[in-house]
């Protein structure tokens, strides 16, 4: 071997070394197993969640101006934030999970853009910020009943197609990015909820073209290859579905806070965020910096809780429809 | 999602710096693309309280500065055993520091936009199996783009010794040691030892104790001794002034300077032979033969010998010594950061995108 082919072998190795995520062996270490398995025990993790709110606002990088919720105290990717046990379908441990696995145990939240990406922007408000503050308390709201993780938990940029691979290491059964839109000056707010598939609207194409600015050297045609190979598989159902149960649940529940808000409806477009994920995933767009009624309600710490408990219950509702799927269909 | 805005939203790409890093459990260095390497001592220190925050008017010392006000500090050693204590804030919060200090060292300053950093970490390799994730995160607000490697590897690299090659790095709190065969060194072919540097000081100190329990000698007075004196096998005298009873007085810590010194030979001898028994039995007299030394500790006078006449029981052996290790590591790093492709930059960095 060549000392120059040696040399970049091993730089390929050592680059394909750093993007594997680290897998903490232990009891909860799932690698061989495929399916994955509640955890028994409260993990250390959890209790550290405990912890004042101070710890990781002292690391100061977290660019929020708000006080957090709770600091996570590590990005912990693959062994994913363990939380106790599961529990919302009746006692957990009356069910073999190896012969009835639950349909739903393990969350992804994909706070959109970050880092050198700010998303939209408005009046002081950026897309990024608002992003990670929701994911933050959605991620509070789920993790009594789930294991959640995010894709990112502070300031930072994180590549389209990593977003989807941390989700796919973790063996998530639900992904969902959160995004705020911004919508041309007479259209009034609206929330959408996108599911991953084609679509024929110039104006989504247009979309999704710009929101996959941030993955290199795809073009829109380059996505549609992509795509033909994607679309197939049944799992684009149960996006559909999950995109529904949340797009009901954000625009039930937002609507009694914004009379003028719109039902802009579940829809499909090719995103690249979207693409490599192999669970039900979705992106929502949960608010617009483009109106200014909604910039303000955004600055306003209910209105952001609002819209975490909506997307709770959107999640909630989906998981609760594919237990009930799995017990009809006899499993 | 940026629907209308993106035009306006586009920021322009800012320069990228490459760097090599190396964490070490005393001494980290920065070696940049842009010429700049320095070096800083792993010590990070908070002021204890408001009277120390007052004197000292900052609100967290880095290197040589902390350990020289240590006692108005809460010092750290982020990595002292080769380890960051999981979950312990303080020590994420040194680290952070540490490389803050690096990158501003190595950045000049006042330009902007500040460049995208690019960086190649060597960490003890104990690090890299226990932390790295998390080290990953300690990192992230402040490097673009991150790739973590064990130290050892980082300094094959840099001297392209990456086949049939053993790295055996000495420095304060841990020894680590890897066989490179020509392919990326997996678990078992490195070993991280809590012993280095750190144990010397410690058995010298205590030696010294023993033999003069009326002399006050600190740790630090020990340490700096060895750093001048410090040999294995034959050498010395060594006679150094230490107060006896308040009194400047001349003692001879010749026999305490060998035998803390020595304490390295056996765990090293034995680490480096369960290694090289497992390279393939038609490899190994090669291995034996491209021992690299390194790490400050590898500077103790005649270690390189012992350990090289320590192969002599597999039918010998060759120790080379790198004289000058302070940035061997970093070196290697930048070496390696150089190599990247840039799209495997953009992959590891969580990527900033097109714009
Ligand atoms: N000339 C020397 N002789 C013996 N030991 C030395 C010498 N110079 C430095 N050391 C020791 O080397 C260690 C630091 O080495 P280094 O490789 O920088 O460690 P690390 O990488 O773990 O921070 C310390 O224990 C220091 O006392
Ligand atoms: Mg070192
Ligand atoms: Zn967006």
């Amino acid at each position: 071997m060549s000392g120059r082919n040696l040399k970049r072998d091993l730089v390929e190795a050592a680059v394909r070394d750093n993007e594997v995520l680290d897998r903490r062996p232990g009891p909860h270490d799932d690698s061989n197993t495929g399916r994955v398995r509640r955890p028994r025990r409260i993990s250390p993790w959890s209790l550290l969640l405990l912890l004042p709110v101070a710890a990781i606002a002292a690391l100061g990088y977290l660019e929020l101006n708000r006080p957090e919720p709770d600091p996570l105290p590590e990005v912990e990717v693959d062994g994913l934030l363990q939380t106790p046990e599961v529990r919302f379908t009746g006692p957990p441990e009356a069910v073999d999970p190896g012969v009835f696995p639950l349909p739903v145990e393990r969350i992804v939240l994909d706070p959109g853009h970050g880092g050198s990406s700010p998303g939209t922007a408005a009046a002081g408000l950026t897309e990024k910020a608002l992003a990670l503050d929701i994911a933050y308390r959605l991620r509070n709201l789920l993790a009594d009943r789930y294991r959640v993780a995010m894709t990112r938990e502070a300031d930072m940029n994180v590549a389209l197609d990593r977003r989807t691979l941390i989700a796919n290491r973790a063996g998530a059964d639900v992904f969902v990015s959160i995004h705020v839109n911004w919508l041309p000056a007479n259209r009034a707010c609206g929330v959408e909820t996108y599911y991953l598939g084609p679509t024929d609207d110039p104006e989504l194409s247009a979309l999704a073209e710009r929101e996959n600015s941030e993955a290199q050297g795809y073009s829109l045609g380059d996505l549609r290859r992509l795509l033909d190979g994607v679309y197939a598989q049944a799992r684009q159902d149960d996006s559909r579905a999950l995109a529904t149960a949340i797009q009901h649940s954000l625009f039930g529940r937002l609507r009694a806070e914004n009379p003028d808000l719109k039902d802009r409806g579940v829809k499909s477009a090719p995103f690249v965020v979207l693409i490599g994920a192999e669970m039900p995933a979705v992106l929502a767009e949960v608010s617009c910096l483009s109106d200014a009624g909604e910039v303000r309600r955004l600055r306003d710490e209910s209105y952001l809780q609002s819209i975490a408990e909506a997307l709770d219950a959107g999640i909630q509702s989906y998981a609760e429809s594919r237990l009930l799927k799995a017990k009809l269909s006899g499993a | 999602m940026v629907a209308i805005t993106t035009q306006t939203a586009v920021t322009p790409e800012p320069p990228v710096l490459k760097v090599g890093i190396d964490l070490g459990t005393s001494r980290s260095s920065i070696s940049a693309a842009n010429g700049e390497r320095h070096m800083v001592r792993s010590y990070v220190g908070w002021p204890r309280d408001m009277v120390a925050r007052k004197v000292l008017r900052r609100e967290v010392l880095v290197g040589i500065e902390a350990l020289e006000k240590r006692p108005m500090l809460e010092l750290r050693r982020p990595l002292e055993r080769g380890l960051i204590k999981e979950g312990s804030a303080r020590d994420e919060q040194a680290v952070r520091e540490i490389v803050r200090r690096l990158l501003d060292l190595a950045v000049p300053q006042g330009r902007d936009p500040k460049p995208a950093i690019h960086a190649v970490v060597g960490v003890p390799a104990e690090t890299l199996r226990v932390n790295r994730q998390n080290l990953r995160r300690i990192l992230d607000g402040q490097i673009a783009s991150t790739m973590i490697v064990s130290e050892p590897f980082a300094v094959a690299y840099g001297l392209d010794a990456l086949v049939h090659t053993m790295v055996v790095d000495v420095g304060a709190g841990t020894t680590d040691l890897c066989i490179l065969m020509g392919r990326f060194p997996t678990e078992s072919d490195q070993r991280t030892l809590n012993v280095a540097g750190d144990a010397v000081d410690d058995h010298l100190h205590a030696r010294i104790e023993e033999r003069f329990p009326d002399a006050s000698v600190s740790i630090h007075m020990a340490r700096a001794w060895k750093e001048k004196y410090s040999f294995v096998g034959g050498g010395g005298p060594v006679v150094v002034d230490a107060p006896v009873n308040g009194r400047p007085t001349r003692i001879d810590i010749t026999e305490p300077m060998r035998t803390a010194c020595e304490s390295l030979l056996e765990p090293l001898r034995e680490t480096m032979l369960d290694l090289i028994a497992r390279v393939e039995p038609e490899y190994q007299s090669r291995v034996r033969n491209n021992v690299i030394l390194t790490g400050g500790s590898g500077l103790i006078r005649g270690l390189g010998a012992a350990l090289q006449s320590s192969l002599g029981e597999l039918g010998g052996g060759r120790v080379r010594v790198v004289k000058d290790p302070v940035f061997v590591g970093s070196d290697g790093g930048l070496t390696l950061a150089n190599d990247v492709r840039d799209e495997d930059w953009r992959r590891l960095a969580g990527s900033r995108g097109t714009q």
